[in-house]
């Protein structure tokens, strides 16, 4: 219960704290780079960059760079360029990309060698292996020579590579869902092994002979020409562009670092922003994250006003960052800063845990939409045991999965222009003679279709494939007479691909089951399950994040809570993994406005509680 | 020093391939008629953007080289400059050896519709290659062009039709924040549509306009009375600049005379004030890093004189223009001038002049061409672009042609046939003589040839210009040396000629045709009936002599001993005794008698190219 006059006083902490925060947002506008600034979550800092960026008077002859590593950025810049009538912040002589990009661009492209008789490809750049043709990374394993129809098949882009060293080769591995996807379970790690070095060769090959390079050789390429081409970088650079911002800079692995250590060096000033405490992308280098290499070398300025969580949400992240004593809670600047909502320990409970949630939710006032239920890995997830979001390799099957992934209600970005692409390569496919080793941005150069009216003819596609609650052979027969009417070029007049067949010994299963979607079951699923690497920099008002009952969910409990859950006896992970998963966490109860939740094992509850009591955060334990 | 260094042509127009050097400051672009000038203007219209972003040029099927099987052309430019002023072309680097200085690479591509296609298709690709796009056409934007077409009609585009430059013009003055006039008032956009306003409402108030439009008024009240009722007044519309500026026209006189309108100045002069306009202008692009000034023909409508000092201007423009700026665009310009004018050739520095050329080419006949009504077709010009830096030329060389090339010799760089000869003597002679030996075909190809007399025999520097080899050919396609044995020299410069031509592997290309003495006893030797008489006109008495002791004279070479010994003793003025040669062959109806080694040369000369 508050009187009057608390609640004016409130009123004024909030203006005063609002005001600070925005002093400190209007010290980044101004500041001279280089420097680095630590945002809170929810601290606005996308904004921020784009205020500074707004800045920039007209008809500059020198640029901008920003790099980000996701599109949101950009997509804010552009609304917010959209809004003061300046269009020009998007263009040349500013360059708004994403660091691959900008590596890619200024850093590789300009000395790559021309094609000659050796090889006469040009050099082009992927988002991913997946863009690559389907017949260039599809990888075959035939575990015993002597039964070819005992084979496996593998997605290039299924594997995870990273380069150990400068000139050493990389290095594959092939962990998670698509190491133990259906039949694959069976094969012997001695067996995926032997798959992984497959992978190598072939990704060295993509690279060096087809010149396709992903994020990974473009940092690898572009560490090179660092110091090849040193002395016209430091001028070509530092004349380009008057600063180079980097946002999410906590997701900078050491290569990146490395490079925009180099690159500052060369005189191009940088302005890093980032949360070093939202760090999760460790697995890909192990150590501390890498960013605060770079954070040691510039000056700093916070953001420490967050503008999304309650007071009680903050509270709860505080105690899970990595110093917890030097760093005190960010102050709450939303509307509902001091919602009087505690964080709730929900005990595992073999699904039961979920409904609870949706009835502390709806407590709250909550709706389904504002929910979200979040793990570290997929396979903590609740539901199907497969990754909704990887296609399976065959093409039919990537047909019928593409077909189901946009005809839910809700696919993420990022997986709903897969499954369009997946649309437009079968009807591609079913036209053209070797579409498979055909790149995407090639089909104009090569085919001369054009790329508008592809996408068209993916709409109609999808419009026009028959339901897949049908039996598989059917759906075949069907989708074929659909590609039928889908005539790419005017002049096509019979299809000279490859036809959609129905893959061997599935005909009398439903077109759902080659898909591996659980159709049925997605529509009426309205609350949102998802990893926490997929919801980074996005919010939403409740949060329930599982922890599963595994000894690396104690050994991290142990740490966050100091010790208050005890540490499991027998082998723990590195102190960088665990110290990780603490971030992912903290990653985790960021994304939440009002109500953050944890499901944990029931006998860690007590001891969690009496942590964060301690800690001066409301909590409550559900039973 | 950022500057366009290389045009490069493939299947574009004229040009089968071809690449251009372009100079930093000027270059001038010489050429005959259909040698591809305006190819050049336009390929560099099309790789820049207008300056004033309105382009009037685009690509389309007929811009296709008709020569051999393209079916799409493509441009590219290079540009030069220090790897900091070429920072916003990034993505176009082509890695260099050298560190100062480093290469920006584009290429533009054009594909003509296809069958039932209704457009064309343009695309850039950036850099060496490597990789086949321009990921930041904005960078492009930086490059721009100004065009001054061949015979504009100045007074219109001065007049209000063009008026844009002249707003252009006043808006940079009104947002200049260092304009002040003589009492130091600034005058910004507000204050200038208030005051020029005020003006333009006193002149409103004027009796008679008040009267006129009282009349108007009139009957209009009486129609309009029924309904609602409307009135009119007779003013200016509102004072902003657009509407202020369309009133006023460019008007010029003579310095010191009351100006009159620009329609009413000479052609010329118009002109004039319109290449000022534009030069105006360009300085107010300074927002770009370099400005191409395309200018074709500026000797249209302009006396010689004037030709030069625009040429001079020009190049100070370009010159100025390399100074650094304070707000960090390059703001360079360079100037493309095509003419052919050898008035202009003469007045540029030869390192600035790229040579155009066409050149024939064997077309294979088509099987079907039973129903082509002119066989002629099957031979075809494609263009060629020689520029005289290429050649290597070595200082002395160098500047030696630079004084030997007036107006007159300059149009040897025109022409694919030229005649190097001694002096006045063989200049004023050759075309009556080629009159009476050649006819038809012949003839047409002796008056496309160009005569040039070297007032002595140093023929090495004009040699080597027109014959040294480049990668896109010579100058020079059939050179005839025309000069003299003169007997009794130590050293032999027939041979020393015939080597250097040997050196320069021009055999096919050019010849050394000698007079076994000098021309005038050839003159002689040949049967002229008129020598004697026009002898006479400068030594009367002396001459009779002179004549005696020829006739009995043992051989011709005695015979041309005696008369150079004479010539020299007398100081014989050869041109006049040329002049008087022919007057003699005319007026004693004797037919022009040609010695043996010009009747040579004349043949080799209008001998079909290969």
């Amino acid at each position: 219960m508050t009187t009057a006059s608390t609640a004016s006083t409130l009123g004024e902490d909030l203006r005063r704290h609002r005001a600070i925060a925005a002093a400190q947002q209007d010290a980044v506008v101004t500041a001279t780079a280089p420097c680095a600034v630590v945002a809170c979550p929810g601290a606005g800092k996308t904004r921020t960059i784009v205020n500074r960026h707004c800045a920039t008077p007209r008809n500059q002859p020198i640029g901008r760079a920003i790099a980000s590593f996701t599109k949101v950025a950009a997509a804010q810049i552009r609304a917010r360029a959209h809004e003061l009538g300046r269009p020009d912040l998007l263009q040349h002589p500013h360059a708004i990309m994403t660091l691959d990009g900008f590596f890619w661009r200024f850093l590789v492209r300009p000395f790559l060698p021309p094609p000659d008789e050796a090889n006469p490809r040009p050099f082009r750049r992927l988002e991913s292996w997946r863009d690559a043709p389907r017949q260039l990374r599809q990888i075959d394993y035939l575990p015993d020579p002597s039964k070819p129809q005992q084979r496996y098949t593998f997605d290039l882009a299924d594997f995870q590579f990273r380069y150990p060293g400068q000139l050493s080769a990389p290095v594959a591995t092939l962990t998670g869902r698509a190491r133990s996807d259906g039949s694959r379970r069976h094969l012997s790690d001695e067996q995926i092994k032997q798959v992984c070095r497959l992978a190598e060769q072939r990704r060295s090959q993509l690279a060096n002979e087809h010149r396709m390079f992903t994020g990974e050789e473009t940092r690898r390429v572009a560490d090179r020409y660092l110091n090849l081409h040193a002395d016209l970088l430091g001028q070509m650079l530092s004349a380009r562009f008057s600063e180079l911002v980097v946002d999410e800079a906590q997701d900078c692995s050491d290569v990146d670092v490395n490079l925009l250590l180099a690159i500052q060096t060369m005189g191009l000033p940088t302005l890093v922003i980032g949360d070093p405490d939202q760090a999760i992308y460790g697995f890909r280098n192990p150590g501390p994250p890498a960013i605060k290499r770079l954070l040691g070398k510039l000056d700093t300025i916070e953001l420490t006003g967050n503008w999304r969580s309650s007071t009680t949400v903050c509270r709860l992240a505080a105690t899970m960052r990595a110093d917890p004593q030097c760093r005190p809670a960010d102050t709450a600047l939303a509307d509902h800063h001091d919602l009087d909502l505690p964080v709730h320990l929900i005990p595992l409970d073999g699904g039961k845990e979920l409904e609870t949630f949706d009835v502390i939710a709806t407590q709250a006032g909550i709706p389904p939409t504002g929910r979200l239920v979040l793990a570290h890995a997929a396979g903590t997830l609740p539901g199907a045991g497969t990754d909704p979001r990887r296609p399976p390799a065959n093409p039919t099957s990537a047909l019928a999965w593409a077909v189901a992934t946009l005809r839910q209600t809700m696919p993420d970005q990022r997986t709903r222009s897969l499954a369009e692409q997946i649309l437009q390569a079968a009807v591609v496919r079913h036209w053209m003679l070797d579409a498979d080793t055909t790149t995407a941005a090639d089909r104009f150069s090569v085919y001369g279709i054009d790329p508008h009216h592809l996408r068209r003819l993916a709409a109609r596609a999808l419009d026009e494939l028959p339901d897949l609650s049908i039996p598989a052979a059917e759906w075949c027969a069907a989708a074929r007479r659909v590609l039928n009417t889908l005539r790419p070029l005017p002049s096509s007049a019979a299809p000279a691909g490859t036809s959609l067949t129905c893959p061997r010994g599935k005909a009398r299963k439903s077109a759902a089951s080659l898909a591996g979607v659980p159709t049925g079951a997605i529509p009426n699923q309205a609350i949102r399950t998802d990893t926490v690497h997929q919801v980074k920099g996005e919010e939403t008002d409740a949060v329930l994040m599982l922890l599963p009952d595994d000894e690396r969910t104690t050994h991290l409990l142990s740490t966050w809570t100091a010790g208050a859950v005890p540490a499991p006896t027998g082998p723990a992970p590195t102190e960088h993994e665990t110290a990780e998963s603490l971030r992912v966490l903290y990653v985790a109860v960021t994304r939440a406005r009002r109500l953050a939740a944890l499901a944990l094992p029931a006998r860690h509850l007590a001891a969690t509680a009496e942590y964060l009591a301690g800690r001066h955060v409301p909590t409550q334990i559900c039973s | 020093m950022v500057y366009l260094a290389e045009l490069g042509l493939t299947g574009f127009r004229a040009f089968a391939e071809a690449r251009i050097a372009l100079r930093r400051g000027v270059t001038v672009l010489l050429g005959e008629n259909s040698a591809g000038k305006s190819g050049v203007t336009d390929a560099l219209r099309m790789l820049t953007e207008p300056l004033d972003g309105r382009r009037s040029l685009w690509a389309d099927d007929d811009d296709v080289c008709r020569v051999a099987d393209y079916s799409s052309f493509t441009l590219r430019m290079t540009l030069r400059g220090t790897a900091s002023e070429l920072a916003p072309y990034s993505d176009a680097f082509i890695p260099s050896s050298t560190a100062d200085e480093t290469q920006a690479h584009y290429a533009l591509v054009y594909e003509p519709p296809g069958l039932a296609e209704t457009r064309g298709r343009m695309s850039w690709a950036a850099g060496s290659g490597a990789v086949a796009d321009d990921p930041d056409p904005g960078a492009r934007g930086r490059l721009r062009h100004v065009y001054l077409p061949p015979l504009r009609d100045a007074a219109r585009e001065l007049g209000p039709a063009g008026s844009s430059r002249i707003r252009a013009i006043v808006e940079r003055l009104l947002a200049d924040e260092a304009f002040v006039d003589e009492t130091g008032t600034r005058h910004d956009r507000a204050r200038f549509q208030r005051e020029v306003g005020e003006h333009l409402r006193l002149i409103e108030r004027n009796p008679v306009l008040v009267r006129a439009s009282e009349k108007v008024n009139e009957p209009l009240t009486a129609l309009t009375s029924g309904a609602h009722e409307h009135a009119t007044d007779l003013g200016y519309g509102r004072a902003d600049l657009a509407s202020l500026v369309r009133g006023l026209r460019m008007r010029m006189a003579d310095a010191g005379v009351e100006p009159r309108d620009l329609a009413e100045s000479g052609m010329g002069y118009a002109n004039l004030a319109f290449i000022a306009t534009v030069l105006t202008h360009l300085h107010a692009a300074a927002q770009a890093d370099l400005t191409l000034l395309l200018v074709e023909e500026p000797e249209a409508h302009l006396h010689p004189q004037l030709q030069a000092v625009l040429l001079d201007y020009l190049s100070r423009t370009a010159q100025d223009s390399q100074r650094q700026t304070d707000n960090g665009w390059l703001g360079r310009i360079q100037v493309v001038v095509t003419t052919h004018a050898p008035l202009l050739a003469a007045h540029t520095d030869v390192d600035d002049i790229v040579v155009l050329q066409r050149r024939p080419v064997a077309v294979p006949q088509p099987a079907t061409a039973g129903d082509s009504p002119d066989p002629a077709v099957s031979v075809r010009f494609t263009a060629a672009a020689v520029a005289v830096t290429e050649l290597g030329l070595d200082a002395a060389d160098r500047a030696r042609v630079n004084r030997y090339l007036d107006a007159t010799r300059s149009s040897m760089l025109f022409g694919p046939r030229t005649i190097l000869v001694e002096g006045i003597a063989e200049a004023l002679l050759l075309p009556a003589m080629a009159r009476t030996l050649l006819t038809g075909r012949d003839w047409t190809r002796f008056v496309g040839s160009t005569i040039v007399a070297i007032d002595g025999v140093d023929f090495g520097p004009y040699l080597r210009m027109l014959l040294t080899r480049t990668p896109s050919g010579r100058i020079g396609n059939r050179v005839a040396v025309l000069t003299d044995t003169d007997p009794g020299k130590r050293h032999d410069p027939i041979g020393a000629l015939e080597r250097l031509i040997d050196g320069l592997v021009a055999t096919d290309a050019a010849a050394v045709f000698a007079s076994p003495s000098t021309l005038e006893p050839e003159l002689l030797e040949a049967g002229n009936a008129a020598f004697w008489p026009a002898w006479y006109v400068q030594r009367p008495t002396a001459g009779l002599k002179l004549k005696a002791r020829v006739e009995t004279a043992a051989d011709a070479d005695e015979r041309a001993r005696i008369l150079i010994a004479a010539m020299k003793k007398s100081r014989l003025r050869k041109g006049d005794f040329a002049q008087d040669f022919l007057d003699h062959t005319t007026a004693g109806g004797h037919t022009l008698q040609v010695p043996t080694y010009v009747r040579n040369a004349l043949a080799w000369l209008i001998a079909p190219l290969s």
